[in-house]
């Protein structure tokens, strides 16, 4: 078969594509449906990853508050530590009961968008108790945390020399911080994106409407 | 808008067809590279600014989810709706087997590599070169060399598989 042949067969195939029936609009909307139902099924996977992350931190906590590494001598030196315990377990929870409301909902195509307002509502119902908690967590991981040594430093170097000690590690987290937040590292992914796919599907329910009257 | 892209999908569905069948054999992954190829074209529908040809923004749209998103997000969803596990990717070569030279063109291409059966594809629609260079973000010359070697790779294998058939 030579050049000139190839290309009268793949001529002869392209006509034969071109006359295949047209495209159900409602198989367009579906795969809108299968696109949630993905990122659905990924956001439990993500948060099953999560709240296992979310335990061994807490495990960590609970060891240096039991195990004291760090030789803290005065009861105030471990605020910061059961601070972060204390937050690190309102997460656990509230990620635990997120994945247990998100597990009760089934995606299927004729109750998408019923389905996909109840998934930003689960995202959306502890967003202001979350943002609170998680201020409270990383004040007292930035500041309070590294404050936690200043009673040795006291001891060894004075009130003004420690102070201006515990400013290297403050400023390197606070550093952190802005740069991780700069990043988008504390922003809510997975109610934006259903979100995203509940407007495309309202616009696609509104063209297969339209179709449907013309 | 959204009217004007149902009709659109439906007025070049054979180069959605033509590009999934091209890069794969299995129904389920045809399928799976079609949808993934119209919520591209879907996303970027609105950025779509008619600077180019509506053809050639598909080309270059699906080749470049065949050649590479897809690739890299292979995530298959756990569950399918109904219309979409019941929608079919027209392929006319397994259905045909009496066309015994559309199969051994389909059998010849599966052994190009990803960016050279995007190539042939291009070269077998007749696009021009610039037309080409602008689907595949390469130059003119760079097309032309890779046209050259292509024909002559798939002339080649098209006689060994006919000599193997035989």
């Amino acid at each position: 078969m030579n050049l000139d042949e190839i290309k009268s067969v793949w001529k002869e195939y392209d006509l034969r594509l071109q006359m295949t029936q047209k495209i159900n609009e409602k198989i367009i909307v579906s795969m809108i449906a299968e696109r949630s139902t993905s990122r659905f099924v990924k956001a439990r996977r993500n948060y099953i990853a999560g709240m296992t992350w979310m335990v061994i931190c807490l495990l960590l906590g609970c060891a240096v508050l039991l195990g004291n590494p760090f030789d803290y001598y005065l009861t105030a030196q471990y605020i910061p530590i059961a601070i972060y315990c204390f937050c690190i377990a309102i997460f656990t929870g509230a990620m635990a009961h997120t994945y247990i409301c998100l597990k009760k909902i089934s995606i299927s195509h004729n109750t998408l968008d019923i389905s996909l307002k109840k998934i930003i509502g689960i995202y959306e119902k502890p967003k202001k108790f979350l943002k609170y908690a998680l201020i409270v967590f990383l004040f007292t991981q930035v500041f309070l945390f590294p404050l936690s040594f200043l009673p040795k430093g006291i001891e060894k170097f004075g009130l003004w020399l420690a102070l201006s000690e515990r400013l290297i590690p403050i400023s390197i987290s606070f550093l952190m911080l802005y740069t991780a937040n700069k990043l988008g590292a504390f922003k809510e992914r997975n109610a934006e994106n259903f979100k995203a796919d509940l407007n495309e599907l309202n616009e696609l329910r509104a063209v297969a409407a339209e179709l449907k009257e013309n | 808008m959204d009217k004007e892209f149902v009709n659109m999908v439906n007025a070049n569905r054979g180069i959605i067809y033509k590009v999934c069948n091209l890069y794969f054999s299995e129904e389920e992954d045809k399928r799976d590279l079609f949808q993934e190829i119209v919520l591209q074209l879907w996303k970027s529908y609105p950025s779509f600014a008619k600077m180019s040809l509506l053809s050639t923004w598909i080309y270059r749209v699906a080749l470049n989810t065949a050649i590479s998103s897809f690739r890299r997000a292979k995530v298959k969803p756990s569950c399918k709706p109904i219309s979409v596990l019941e929608f079919d990717i027209p392929d006319l070569v397994q259905s045909a087997k009496q066309n015994e030279r559309l199969h051994l063109l389909m059998d010849a291409i599966q052994h190009l590599s990803k960016v050279e059966k995007a190539v042939i594809l291009l070269y077998l629609e007749e696009k021009s070169y610039e037309e080409m260079s602008d689907i595949m973000g390469v130059s003119k010359t760079n097309i032309g060399t890779k046209i050259n070697r292509i024909k002559t790779k798939l002339e080649t294998i098209i006689k060994s598989v006919r000599d193997e058939s035989r």
